[in-house]
């Protein structure tokens, strides 16, 4: 028993052309077995649609039918093939060939579904497309960085993570932390968070390398007589030996007292740059000691220095 | 035996099919015939596309542009359909504990 047609499209029988159209148009697209693949009865409901709407689309064919002269039936056409019955036949050559008939030819499940992701991925569309990275800069106060901590990041949705700096970490290193970035649209991976660390300088510690590189001020008469003085590393202060009759810039060697080294777990030395400083006030004895000194003892440090110039 | 339509025959099989409207379709790839001396040759998979092509520019008035995008979508949803189909069947010749153990991650992930 077939419908109406104007009862298939939901119209009535005073509907214009263009209703006759908007209103196929509008089932067509909802019932269209090749646009709906999975709906096993589109086929007969778009068959009924269009059949209606052949009778119904031709002024002449819907004159006739509203005459009486056809009926219903009229527009009754051979059975249509659809595109979606050829689809999974042998050797469709419209199917698309990406790569993975390589993981079915393995046999492995894992392979074909990790072949499917990483084209998905790198599509970037498909429903698996891990989610975005994000990027962070953290500033790192410099003993942070040179020790190692742990830091507080706040990632851009207001979520707070902590961060484990590495002993050593340097300036522009990059941080990963994994999964930490977007959240993938349908259930692919999370996105990392990439986080570059930004270091702080500090008025005392230099870096080089592995090393560390500081200037210890001390005083004339620990220069002329030696001394222990106190010296401060990243990992805190030690007692340092001012070997007698050092200059200025002569630089001594702390082993060990540097950061951790990228590889293997030797650490760098701090090396320690003395320089020479005037007491803040030249007293009477000083000064005459030094007039004194200076009749009897004269010496020129700068012999080499002025031949080397010319 | 899989029959084949010369180019005359193919227009005549499908209503709404113009010569103008075909050349447009083998150009932009959408109907890929089988080149033979006598011209191309269309079989019921190309003539089945041809008709859905016709639909999607008369009844729905896509133009070129829209079918390309709409074509490529189909084909990739076919393409997905025939790896799931393909699993499908690889699963069904697993034993009843391996397709238990994957039919229950599936209904949960579908959850």
């Amino acid at each position: 028993m077939r419908l109406e047609p104007y009862d298939v499209l939901g119209l009535s029988s005073a509907a214009t052309a263009a209703e006759i159209k908007q209103a196929y148009r509008k089932l067509a697209r909802a019932h269209h077995p090749d646009l709906h693949p999975n709906d096993a009865k589109a086929e007969t409901t778009f068959k009924d649609i269009s059949a209606a709407y052949d009778l119904l689309k031709d002024a002449a064919t819907r004159a006739r039918f509203d005459a009486g002269e056809i009926d219903s039936l009229g527009a009754e056409k051979p059975p249509r093939q659809y595109y979606r019955d050829f689809s999974d036949a042998t050797g469709n050559a419209y199917r698309p060939q990406p790569g993975y008939r390589a993981g079915f030819a393995s046999g492995d499940p894992g392979d074909i579904f990790a072949e499917m992701l990483r084209q998905r991925g790198e599509d970037g569309q498909g429903f698996a497309a891990p989610g975005r990275d994000l990027r962070f800069t953290l500033n790192v106060p410099f003993l942070d960085a040179a020790r190692g901590a742990e830091m507080r990041v706040t990632l851009g949705d207001g979520g707070d993570v902590a961060v484990r700096i590495p002993p050593g970490a340097e300036d522009g290193q990059v941080l990963r932390l994994r999964g930490m970035g977007r959240a993938s649209q349908r259930g692919g991976v999370s996105g990392d968070a990439l986080i570059t660390l930004s270091l702080q300088a500090n008025p005392v510690f230099r870096r080089d390398g592995a090393d560390i590189l500081i200037t210890l001020p001390i005083s004339i008469d620990e220069a002329i007589l030696g001394a222990k003085v106190r010296a401060p590393t990243i990992s805190g202060p030690v007692s340092l030996t001012i070997p007698a009759g050092t200059s200025s810039g002569r630089v001594l060697r702390l082993r060990g007292r540097g950061m951790a080294k990228a590889i293997g777990s030797e650490k760098g030395d701090q090396r320690v740059e003395l320089r020479i400083v005037a007491p803040p006030k030249i007293d009477a004895a000083l000064s005459d000691f030094m007039t004194n000194w200076r009749r009897t003892h004269s010496h020129d440090p700068r012999t080499t220095t002025l031949s080397g110039a010319t | 035996m899989t029959r084949y339509l010369t180019e005359d025959d193919a227009l005549a099989a499908i209503a709404g099919l113009t010569q103008a409207r075909r050349t447009t379709f083998l150009a932009s790839r959408a109907v890929v015939p089988v080149q033979s001396d006598d011209g191309p040759l269309f079989c019921q998979i190309d003539l089945a596309r041809l008709r859905l092509l016709c639909d999607l520019s008369n009844d729905f008035d896509l133009d070129d542009p829209a079918i390309a995008i709409v074509m490529s979508l189909i084909d990739q949803l076919h393409g997905a359909r025939f790896v799931l189909q393909s699993l499908a069947m690889a699963l069904a010749n697993e034993s009843e504990a391996v397709r238990e153990r994957v039919g229950a991650a599936l209904s949960a992930a579908l959850r």
